[in-house]
């Protein structure tokens, strides 16, 4: 692993000892350190998930009542979307790759990322201690009046979540004015690579989406201790007012989650394809048309709740707008790879899973923006399976592949091509075996949060459990074969991909300032003439 | 595709593609915007994937053979943006359409209150008379249902029908039908609630004029079948009956 | 190769010298980006309360008359008074920020003890305003005092729901309030540390950015909750 122009020095040798890490304000180890906590989360929700397909086995009680079902289902939501896919590509990725992308030596304000860091986990640490007392069974949406009154240990995982929320707006902070301010010379806007332009979309949402959780929790809280009334009829309160506040802040979340995730897929097929991307300019203007109409579409989750015909006119409109840009970044995607020289190392292939799934999961997305079809759908495991498709089948896929496609840079290492092939096509397999049967028996009329369900819903429920042990197989072996390549694969060089955003200038692993000698950019980072 | 349905669903629908039965009017127009939709994602699924795997392997990178340099295209770039908009703004309108017609009442529908609480549903009628669980309605006439809920938030669906709203404490919301098909429909509660969300269920029960009029009456009618017969027969046949607690069949 | 993060050195004789992190290019740049920094965090503290405000202008919609009643029983003197208060520890905020960049130490000290000790002023006659309140059961709903105060719950039910607010509200910029007090009291042990001066005066800034924040959005608080109708 050395390299002759630093003399083997490198981020990971740079300081030796656990405190070192601990206490690091180098971007490149906070960065791994979210990714280790992140995966560990994500294996944590998966659990979780393992657990609740298996009841889902019969109809009936298989492995667990219906009170510990309650609780399964929240845990797997909540872990899942605050503990993993929220902080997941800007934390691990972002955290890694940014600076490096733009030329800098680390983010605007280190200190305050360390500090997000244990915000994270001091968030994630208080809601999962919520389940050594009686544990959360509100589901991670936390409706009132079930929330405010349930006698389960609701404050602390609410608490939770709240905190864990002050990392995610600090680390939008510091992206943004990282890329405000510390871009390398020469590197213009119209220079920047694609994954930036997504992110730092992803941290505008996150600046202003997430205080609005943030007061929403709080008040939460507050109905719990000192029954304020805000969401409680009795008291002149409104019950459907906590959907209103959950959801803006809930619908541009999806929004952070799967940005970034774009982000990593631009970047990726330019690279394996040997062409530029198709449609620069209209990519990253489409990211901030996204970021931007995501505030405005909040009640699509809310079209049965109760209100006004009008307002659902308006959000199902608008929300169809929110297509427009979606479809023109998988257009120019596909379009990337026309004529190009395409290889089909790790990352290309969970592009192309990416695809497959976000395809499927954004044309469903048109049913529940549909009026009259949500009505029937709503509520049901036709929406379980059109989440799943985007934020699993969209988010979760781009991420393996950006961990996979910066590996070398992270570790200095190769992985194996052989063992990650297998992954893949158990991912791929597992996951639609799981996820579309859902579509179906969510449109029979399956409600979803079913710890029971009616007979005639049996054989797609088994399906799509022998699905998640499949899924389930491919992402545990994922992690058996990272953690044994970090440490024992192949020397990789400094480029093994041959790609030509900045971290890829600089020794693999990057030495602790990321860069020998800084770089002057002189073209956008998909020039493939050469 | 018929077959594979056949044997994905149980065949219990396998009549109407996989969808609950069509027991309103409402139900045919929302089926058929329904398969529109699943119609329309096909073609743009064989489309995208479709492309997607066929430029994967035509331009599968081989030495010596070099990648075109294409930055965009702006035509391209445009109709791909203009037409899934275009697109988009007619299934909104045919989704509003539709729409309208689920969701408002005629001025003559049969108005009969629902209660909903955990974990069950009461229905009240206009003579004063309350059910549980079992919500009896007359075939071929508009039915309206106002309903609140007494604790938190549930939901009263009915598939069959197509027919959903949630049911909020402090407030009236409604949901109307006109059952064409007589039997029991299934009726789900599809808004968590928690310990037993998952068997607070019910039924529709529509019936044909004789028979409303006697129940009407406090007289005794004949058992009701399922609305979907083959849905019965084929559990029968597919399904073990559930050792534990589900099913109020 | 150094190991440090040490980049550029900005002095001023008298004060200790600043260094400047090493991903940034000099003492401007970083300055510039600790400011923008500081401007991001102040929208999302805008965007947390403005739902604060955003449930108030709901529940103000639907009880207009019940607003109006309740609100009587806010004291508007004091009120009035922790808005001078405030305001005038701006001031002292203002003029210790400038005290600081013209490298006046000891000014800068009083004033920012002065702010301190406004800041102090505010929060004792904010504990005699909440401590009348509990002793006369107005409270938000779960603890309201029902038998005391029978009058107004009698022709206003939903009372309650405007202490809710009021405590909510004020609570939480009564809390940022205290945080404001840390740091301006870490920026007192830092002045007196000698390490700001024109050379280096970014977190005296920042912090009197902060504060002026605290204090506006009380001009907002106070007509909001004081003077309804």
């Amino acid at each position: 692993m050395g390299h002759s122009a630093t003399g083997g020095h490198n981020y990971i040798n740079h300081e030796k000892g656990l405190w070192s890490w601990l206490s690091t304000l180098d971007h490149k180890r906070i960065g791994l350190m979210y990714l280790f906590s992140v995966l560990t989360f994500f294996l944590m929700g998966g659990f979780f998930a393992t657990l609740l397909r298996i009841e889902h086995l019969t109809g009936g009680q298989t492995i667990m009542d219906a009170n510990t079902y309650n609780r399964v289902f929240t845990y797997h939501g909540a872990v899942m979307v605050f503990l993993v896919i929220i902080p997941a590509i800007p934390g691990a990725l972002g955290n890694f790759v940014l600076p490096m992308m733009l030329g800098a030596k680390d983010v605007a304000f280190p200190r305050l990322n360390l500090a997000s860091y244990y915000i994270f986990m001091a968030g994630a640490a208080i809601a999962l201690s919520a389940l050594l007392f009686r544990g959360a069974d509100s589901g991670w949406t936390f409706y009132t009046p079930y929330s405010t009154s349930t006698n389960t240990t609701v404050i602390l995982f609410v608490l939770g979540a709240f905190v864990a929320g002050f990392a995610s707006i600090l680390t939008g902070l510091n992206f943004i004015i990282t890329v405000h301010k510390l871009r390398a010379e020469g590197l213009t806007w119209s220079r920047l690579p694609l994954f930036i332009w997504a992110v730092y979309a992803t941290s505008i949402v996150q600046v202003l989406a997430t205080p609005v959780l943030a007061i929403t929790l709080l008040l939460l809280i507050f109905e719990r201790v000192a029954q304020i009334g805000i969401f409680d009829p009795a008291l002149g309160g409104d019950a459907v007012l906590f959907q209103h506040f959950f959801w803006f802040y809930s619908h541009p979340a999806v929004y952070i989650m799967i940005l970034p995730a774009m982000g990593v897929i631009s970047e990726l097929i330019p690279v394996f394809s040997r062409k530029p991307i198709f449609g620069y300019k209209a990519i990253a203007l489409s990211s901030f048309g996204i970021a931007l109409v995501a505030f405005v579409v909040w009640g699509h989750h809310m079209f049965v709740s109760g209100q006004s015909e009008f307002a659902n006119f308006l959000f199902s409109i608008i929300t169809m707008l929110v297509a427009v840009p979606t479809g023109v970044k998988v257009f120019s995607w596909i379009g990337t790879m026309y004529k190009g020289a395409i290889r089909f190392n790790a990352p290309m292939l969970y592009a192309f899973g990416f695809l497959e799934m976000f395809t499927i999961g954004g044309l469903t997305g048109v049913f529940c923006a549909t009026l009259a079809v949500d009505v029937h759908i709503t509520d049901t495991y036709f929406v379980v399976a059109h989440f799943h498709y985007v934020m699993v089948g969209g988010a979760i896929m781009a991420l393996l592949g950006g961990i996979h496609y910066w590996f070398p840079k992270m570790t200095g290492r190769m992985y194996s091509e052989a063992s990650a092939k297998i992954a893949f096509w158990l991912v791929l397999v597992g996951f639609n075996l799981t996820f579309f049967p859902q579509f179906i028996v969510g449109s029979q009329g399956m409600p979803r949060r079913y710890w029971s369900y009616l007979p005639e819903f049996t054989r797609l429920n088994q399906m799509s459990t022998v699905g998640s042990w499949v899924l389930a197989l491919g992402l545990v072996w994922t992690a058996v074969y990272l953690w044994r390549d970090m440490r024992k694969g192949k020397p990789a060089g400094d480029n093994p991909w041959e790609a030509q955003t900045l971290e890829w200038q600089s020794p693999s692993p990057p030495p602790h300032d990321n860069f020998i000698k800084v770089p002057v950019v002189t073209d956008w980072p998909y020039e493939y003439r050469s | 595709m018929g077959f594979i349905l056949k044997f994905l669903t149980n065949s219990a629908y396998a009549f109407n593609g996989h969808l609950p039965i069509q027991a309103t009017e409402v139900a045919k127009s929302w089926d058929d915007l329904w398969w529109f939709l699943v119609w329309l994602s096909v073609f743009f699924f064989i489309l995208c994937v479709g492309g997607m795997i066929y430029f994967a392997l035509k331009y599968k990178g081989k030495p010596g053979v070099k990648p075109t340099y294409i930055t965009g295209n702006v035509p391209i770039e445009i109709v791909w943006t203009a037409v899934p908009f275009v697109l988009l703004m007619a299934i909104f309108v045919w989704g509003w359409v539709v729409y309208v017609d689920m969701t408002r009442p005629p001025t003559d529908a049969y108005e009969i209150r629902v209660v909903g609480k955990q974990w069950l549903w009461q229905f009240q009628y206009d003579d004063g008379r309350t059910t549980v669980n079992e919500l009896y309605v007359p075939v071929n006439k508009p039915v309206k249902l106002t309903m609140t809920s007494t604790d938190v938030l549930h939901s009263f669906f009915v598939p069959n029908f197509r027919v959903k709203s949630d049911v909020v404490p402090g407030m009236f919301t409604n949901v109307w039908f006109e059952a064409t098909v007589p039997g029991k429909h299934q009726v789900f509660c599809t808004e968590y609630c928690g310990t037993s969300h998952s068997l607070m269920l019910a039924k529709v029960i529509a019936l044909n004029p004789q028979d409303w009029e006697a129940w009407k009456a406090g007289k005794k009618i004949p058992d009701q079948p399922n609305a979907d017969p083959v849905q019965d027969q084929q559990i029968a046949k597919d399904v073990k009956p559930a050792t534990s607690v589900v099913s109020t069949r | 190769m150094s190991d440090a993060h040490h980049g550029h050195v900005v002095e001023h004789p008298g004060s200790k010298p600043h260094v400047v992190a090493h991903h940034f290019n000099d003492a401007d740049h970083e300055f510039d980006a600790s400011k923008q920094g500081m401007w991001v965090f102040m929208v999302t503290e805008v965007l947390m309360l403005g739902g604060l405000f955003v449930a108030y202008a709901i529940f103000r919609g639907l009880y207009p008359e019940m607003f109006k009643a309740a609100h009587a029983y806010l004291s508007v003197k004091m009120g009035a008074t922790n808005t001078v208060v405030l305001l005038t520890s701006s001031l002292t905020m203002a003029m210790a920020v400038s005290a600081t960049q013209r490298g006046e130490r000891n000014k800068a000290l009083g004033l920012l003890a002065a702010t301190v000790a406004l800041a102090g002023v505010f929060l004792v006659v904010k504990y005699f305003e909440y401590s009348h309140k509990i002793h006369s059961g107005l409270l938000p709903g779960g603890l309201f005092g029902t038998e005391q105060n029978a009058e107004l719950i009698k022709n206003f039910p939903k009372a309650p729901l405007f202490f809710s607010l009021y405590f909510m509200m004020t609570g939480i910029h009564g809390l940022h309030v205290v945080i404001g007090m840390g740091l301006i009291l870490w920026i007192m042990k830092r002045t007196s540390a000698k390490e700001f001066g024109p050379h280096f005066y970014t977190p005296v800034e920042l912090v009197g950015f902060y504060w002026h924040f605290v204090d506006l959005v009380w001009i907002y608080l106070f007509p909001l909750l004081y003077l309804v109708g």
